[in-house]
């Protein structure tokens, strides 16, 4: 039972906890914080649970049968007489790259009931709003199915905007309406890609079902999906046969697509004189960009973190950022390769302008919030870099990346909260000297700044180095990414640290002093709260930099197929 | 030949064991020293001081074993990436690392002894300890390493525990700007050093040292391409690029030109530090970095490692001329002398280099260690007599060789010993460097006369430059009357103490390792040293290097011997007399400058301050950087996000209208308005309805707004 429904146990708990807590009487309002850090507690003995019984030898992406804890049942099933039939399935499962996304995100959002435990206003509505983002967000990545994806990626969107919307900071409006529009505006176009591959691509098992090859989806068997494809592919199915289908899993295979239909691989269609594929690619990377978020597309992130309160800001930066990266891999670079690969140069020069302009910004910000929010930016350039570069280092780096950064920008945002929950103020200029009076506090900031600035022995080392490595080996490999790139990218090193050390030397070294509102009574010590927040970030960050077996097992098999695929079919593709 | 058999585990011996206890033992001494109650931090600093001390025993004890013995080399998997050869880590004793751990270990416990007094009363006490030992273990990292990706991994972390140790006194804006400054120039060398290793692994697929050496001889250069047996092609330059590379990293770490700007800085950290970090062991990771790497070197690239060594040297040696601070004049010193070595690794007289290394860093340890006890010594007199003034300028110092008996015989040897003088051992270490760099413009230029030549010539300037500051700062230090207390009256030179026997038992051993007899038989003659005898140049690996180089080189060196010691004696001689008669007690010089009005011309401001470098960068990167910075983020407020605003408000309408058509297709399931069943309602009813036009009509719609948002 564990086994065959895991994931959707870790899906429909956070949701059924959710809505308990919204029944729960106003009396015992306060039992819902217990409620959630139950889920979490749960979640998290799940996620040792899933992370013991993952078969690391299997690689996914491509192949249903490369997918584990999978559930597949029938959702929606429509006749639409000339349109074929609709099937929309839900359709779950994990691979080596979902799974790091899975595990990393029941930490974080653990992590973020326990930041939550000083809520003090609307504590029912916050908690279940918490609680259904929680499920959107593992829904997301548990997601096989082009519509269940949408709709948990959508579903993130409602809670996040309320809870920056009612409980962040004084222009918490502005923000809230900007990150709802932006995401918005990148879902429309990923909604019109996934309609388009929708109704380019069919399911070879249910056609066979439908054209009376076998009685049920059961006695399918690989031939009969090859003798579907090949009727496919010489026009012998007629329409009302074809089942179309949401599956990604189908999506990434050139044999599901109908001849001449809008995504077809083997005959380009073209849309205003552009080939349709890639002009499909070029919306789901803008849709999913906005996620990321890649620098010019970026501007609603540091308003979003600035205003939004310190658990928000941990769950937006940990996790809510790679859903826009593994939206990428997952559906844009899996299903349409030939537009990954035709738009690599753009995809690591948007990379690379991130992480300069990114840490630029961070250089020039004045707030310690919107400092923290500028390197995010520019850390998740090297996400977009190292996928560009197709190579095996550069996309092992990349998703690395995308771990790492979730661990200590999650623990960054903490960083700021804490000061910010003591003062209320987050500016550079009112602190000096806070290393002589909070002590602990300013060791943990000197661990996560290093950490963040890629330093060896903690994650973010062994993310951003692959990432340089594979961008740079890239022209020698397949001549998609100019080394210029990979060497202007690390300059992004330097910059990084030049922001972060002259924050500490402004902020913790010198002479103590505070202005402004900031009072020197504020400021006490960590709290034990903290301690259990930060501390197993920093026990992540460091083992998955000693050990980077720990993650890298999880995902070699699904890299090297995704490099194999991508650098064989993709080219292929392309070609045509 | 495979990765698999490349890259092969290789078990566990007991020298590499006992390497790996080295290793451990600083690191522990900085956990305990972290955990540490504050109350028992003496006791604490003693253990760790012991651990240190059990360190270097056990380093010896592998010198005696490996000398003349194959190196030890243990290597296990790291991890791996997707289906690339395994990452591997693992120990690499050759003699050189032994050697390393030595010295390493050896001033390490020194400097924990001598920090026990020197830092006794210093609240930061338990931190200082704890930096320490994570310094030890970072530093020994680098030295056992046998994969230059781990290499990498503790050349950072040496980066982050000199940050940490710069920043000690974190209160004092200078010492905080100054660890900033290191850390960040450091970080400029990295990027650097990372293009180097990039290179490698693009080329070889793996970054150990020993698999490297054989994939760089079997790699061919042929038609301007550089050829790997992976079958990767790079154009030739970037042979010589990923040599420059690897040297930009240790141009940061051995503050070489133009990278030099932190070190003097760096002196804000306390003395000891200094001592242990930025003169002796730290600062000269660079040069032991080019000796792993040496073989991978081509021959522009060396040229290249020379040409830097010796500018470096040179505008090390002018910078410490004038510098008022006694940690300065060392500090500049330092990086004239890594000068000097970056230039034997560049003129291929690689042992020669390392020898200088060595006898460097146990003179110049005492050097700083002894400018230590003359500041210790000063602030106590300072503290006794309620007189405020800088302990560190030396116009307020003079004559403290009466008082100061023993501090001055381990500054004298240890300077003479800087100087070049025989019988001590940097003339050793120098003549072989001289002598090294003479041959090699001979062999470079053919026999002619060529700008070659320059390179030698700056090393022998660089010998009178540095005769004379160090004479110059032994008479301001030592010599004369006691200016500070002369300027005050009631005080004198009898209330200067020596100081605890503890600093005092640490120069002596310093003091001893400075001597020429230690080093050699027969100290006139470095080709009888015992050291040389062990080290000797591997023979470079590179594609396309002519093997005739190297043997020349030899020959020549030995030809040359007796021509560039005449030279350089004359040299020092200048060198000394000048300083004499420029800073003889009572000289017209003096006097004005003691009483700081000296008119100072532009040459002295520009040795002053270092050849305006830190003036230069900061109009030309740092300002530029702040400006476009503060530049992009008004570009962000004014005209990006204004932009989305004005973007924002169409988005609005078009909002209204998809509102109104949600409204008109999801009617009757408006009361069923859980946003999930919603969605679904619109995309199955519009799709039904044969609404999808309308819906990718307004998406299109958007898109159209958003290109040319994105143009305009």
């Amino acid at each position: 039972m564990l086994d065959n429904h895991l994931l959707s146990i870790l899906v429909f708990l956070p949701l059924t906890a959710a809505i308990v807590i919204a029944l729960l009487p106003q009396s015992v309002k306060h039992t819902s914080k217990y409620i959630a850090l139950g889920v979490g507690c749960i979640q998290l003995l799940l996620a040792v649970v899933l992370y013991l019984g993952y078969n690391s030898s299997l690689a996914g992406l491509n192949s249903i049968s490369g997918f584990q804890y999978v559930e597949n049942i029938s959702w929606i099933n429509l006749e639409l007489s000339t349109l074929g039939k609709l099937s929309a399935h839900y359709f779950i499962g994990v691979d080596g790259l979902s799974i790091s996304m899975v595990l990393l995100s029941i930490v974080i959002l653990f992590i973020g009931v326990i930041s939550s435990w000083n809520i003090k206003e609307k504590v029912k509505g916050y908690f279940s709003l918490y609680l259904i983002l929680n499920a959107a967000i593992i829904g997301c990545f548990v997601a096989l199915d082009f519509l269940l994806f949408y709709l948990f990626f959508e579903f993130m969107l409602l809670p996040m905007y309320f809870l920056i919307g009612l409980w962040g900071g004084p222009r918490k409006d502005y923000a809230s309406i900007k990150f709802f529009l932006y995401t918005l505006l990148g879902s429309i176009f990923i909604l019109i890609v996934m309609i388009a591959l929708y109704l380019s691509v069919i399911d070879p098992a249910a056609t066979a079902v439908e054209y009376g090859l076998a009685n049920n989806v059961e006695q399918v068997t690989p031939e009969m999906e090859e003798q579907v494809q090949q009727l496919l592919f010489t026009n012998q199915l007629p329409a009302d046969k074809l089942v179309h289908t949401f599956n990604m899993v189908y999506m990434t295979d050139a044999g599901n697509y109908i001849p001449k239909s809008v995504m077809d691989i083997h005959a380009v269609r073209l849309i205003f004189g552009h080939p349709a594929r890639l002009l499909a690619f070029l919306l789901i990377f803008i849709g999913f960009a906005i996620k990321v978020p890649v620098v010019p597309l970026h501007t609603w992130l540091p308003d979003a973190h600035v205003e939004a309160p310190t658990p928000i800001s941990v769950v937006l930066a940990g996790i809510l950022l790679k859903v826009g990266a593994y939206g990428l891999i997952r559906t844009g670079f899996m299903i349409i390769p030939d537009g990954a690969i035709h738009y690599s140069w753009w995809i690591a020069f948007f990379g690379v302008l991130s992480i300069i302009y990114g840490a630029m910004n961070a250089l020039a910000s004045r707030d310690l919030k919107r400092l923290i929010a500028y390197s995010s930016v520019s850390h998740m350039g090297f996400v977009l870099l190292g996928l560009a570069s197709l190579t095996a280092e550069g996309v092992s780096g990349a998703i690395y990346q995308m771990v790492s950064h979730g661990f200590i920008s999650g623990a960054l945002f903490l960083i700021a909260g804490v000061i910010y929950d003591r003062t209320h103020n987050r500016i550079i200029e009112n602190y000096s000297g806070l290393a002589s009076h909070m002590p602990k506090y300013t060791i943990f900031v000197v661990i996560f700044f290093f950490a963040s600035m890629g330093l060896p022995g903690f994650s973010g080392f062994i993310a951003e180095i692959f990432v340089l490595l594979g961008a740079f080996g890239s022209s020698s490999i397949n001549g998609l990414v100019p080394k210029w790139m990979a060497i202007i990218a690390t300059t992004g090193l330097i910059l990084s640290a030049a922001y972060y050390l002259w924050a500490i030397q402004r902020m913790f070294f010198g002479k103590f002093f505070t202005k402004g509102p900031v009072k020197e009574d504020m400021l006490s010590d960590l709290n034990m709260r903290e301690y259990v927040m930060l501390v197993p970030l920093f026990v992540f960050a460091l083992l998955l930099g000693i050990f980077p077996d720990l993650l890298l097992n999880l995902i070699n098999k699904s890299v090297t197929l995704f490099v194999d695929v991508m650098g064989n079919h993709g080219f292929q593709m392309l070609e045509k | 030949m495979e990765y698999s058999e490349l890259l092969r585990p290789l078990p566990w011996t007991t020298p590499t064991i006992l390497c790996l206890v080295i290793l451990a033992l600083p690191f522990v001494s900085f956990l305990l020293m972290a955990a540490a109650p504050d109350s028992s931090r003496r006791l604490m600093s003693w253990v760790s001081s012991a651990f240190i001390l059990i360190a270097a025993c056990i380093s010896v004890y592998l010198l005696l074993s490996v000398w003349a013995q194959p190196a030890s080399h243990t290597r296990f998997d790291w991890f791996s990436i997707a289906s690339m050869p395994q990452i591997t880590a693992g120990i690499l004793l050759d003699i050189n690392a032994a050697l390393m751990l030595v010295v390493v270990n050896v001033i390490s416990f020194l400097v924990h002894v001598y920090s026990t007094a020197y830092m006794k009363d210093d609240a930061g006490y338990k931190k200082y300890f704890a930096f320490l030992g994570l310094f030890t273990f970072s530093m020994l990292g680098i030295v056992l390493a046998d994969n230059l990706l781990i290499i990498f991994v503790f050349w950072e972390l040496v980066g982050l525990s000199s940050y940490l140790l710069i920043s000690h006194w974190y209160q004092k804006d200078s010492a905080s700007k100054a660890a900033k400054k290191a850390f960040i120039v450091n970080r400029v060398g990295d990027a650097g050093f990372l293009i180097g290793l990039a290179i490698l692994w693009v080329q070889f697929n793996t970054l150990d040292i020993e698999a490297l050496k054989v994939l760089m001889s079997q790699s061919t250069l042929a038609g301007g391409e550089w050829t790997t047996t992976l079958g990767y092609v790079l154009n030739a330059d970037w042979l010589t690029v990923a040599g420059i590379g690897l040297f930009l990293g240790a141009m940061g770490k051995s503050a070489q030109f133009p990278l030099q700007v932190w070190l003097p800085d760096a002196m804000e950290g306390p003395t000891p530090v200094s001592a242990l970090i930025h003169a002796a062991t730290m600062v000269a990771a660079g040069v032991f970095l080019m000796a792993r790497v040496f073989v991978l070197l081509d021959i522009d690239a060396l040229t290249f490692v020379a040409t830097i060594g010796a500018i470096t040297a040179f505008m090390g040696a002018i910078a410490a001329l004038t510098q008022h601070d006694i940690k300065k004049v060392l500090a500049y010193s330092t990086i004239s002398q890594l000068g000097y070595m970056l230039m034997g690794i560049g003129v291929g007289a690689y042992d020669a280099a390392l020898f200088h290394l060595f006898t460097h860093a146990f003179f110049k340890a005492c050097l700083f260690l002894a400018a230590g006890s003359v500041i210790y010594a000063l602030h106590e007199f300072e503290h006794d007599t309620g007189i405020k003034f800088d302990a560190q300028d030396m116009r307020n110092m003079g004559g403290l060789r009466k008082k100061l008996p023993f501090t001055f015989m381990a500054y004298g040897v240890s300077a003479l010993a800087l100087i070049g003088i025989p019988f001590f051992s940097g003339f050793l270490s120098k003549d072989a460097l001289l002598s090294g760099a003479y041959a090699w413009a001979d062999v470079m230029s053919g026999g002619g006369f060529s700008i070659y030549y320059l390179i030698p010539d700056l090393g022998f300037l660089t010998v009178i430059l540095t005769a004379l500051y160090m004479f110059r700062q032994l008479l301001l230090v030592f010599f004369g009357e006691f200016r500070i207390a002369a300027q005050h009256p009631g005080h004198s030179l009898t209330e200067v103490k020596e100081v605890p026997l503890v600093m005092k038992a640490v120069l002596t051993v310093l003091g001893i390792m400075s001597l020429g007899l230690i080093w050699s038989i027969n100290p006139l003659d470095h080709s009888h040293s015992w050291f040389l005898g062990a080290l000797k140049a591997p023979t470079i690996l590179t594609p396309g290097f002519d093997i005739d180089w190297q043997p020349r080189l030899i020959e020549l060196t030995l030809a040359n011997h007796i021509k560039v010691t005449v030279i350089s004696m004359t040299m020092i001689v200048i060198g000394a007399l000048t300083g004499w008669f420029l800073y003889k007690p009572g000289s017209a010089y003096t006097k004005g400058y003691f009483q700081r009005k000296n008119t100072v011309n532009k040459l002295q401001a520009l040795s002053y301050n270092n050849w305006h470098l830190d003036e230069a960068y900061k109009l030309i990167i740092e300002k530029p950087v702040l400006w476009i910075a503060n530049g992009l983020s008004a570009f962000e407020k004014r005209v990006i996000d204004k932009a989305i605003d004005g973007f924002a408000v169409i988005n609005v309408i078009i909002a209204h209208l998809i509102g109104w058509i949600d409204r008109m297709v999801v009617d009757g399931f408006v009361n069923f308005s859980v946003f999930f069943a919603g969605r679904i309602g619109v995309m199955t009813k519009s799709l039904q309805g044969g609404r999808v036009q309308s819906y990718i009509l307004i998406a299109v719609f958007g898109i159209v707004i958003m290109i040319f948002w994105i143009i305009w």
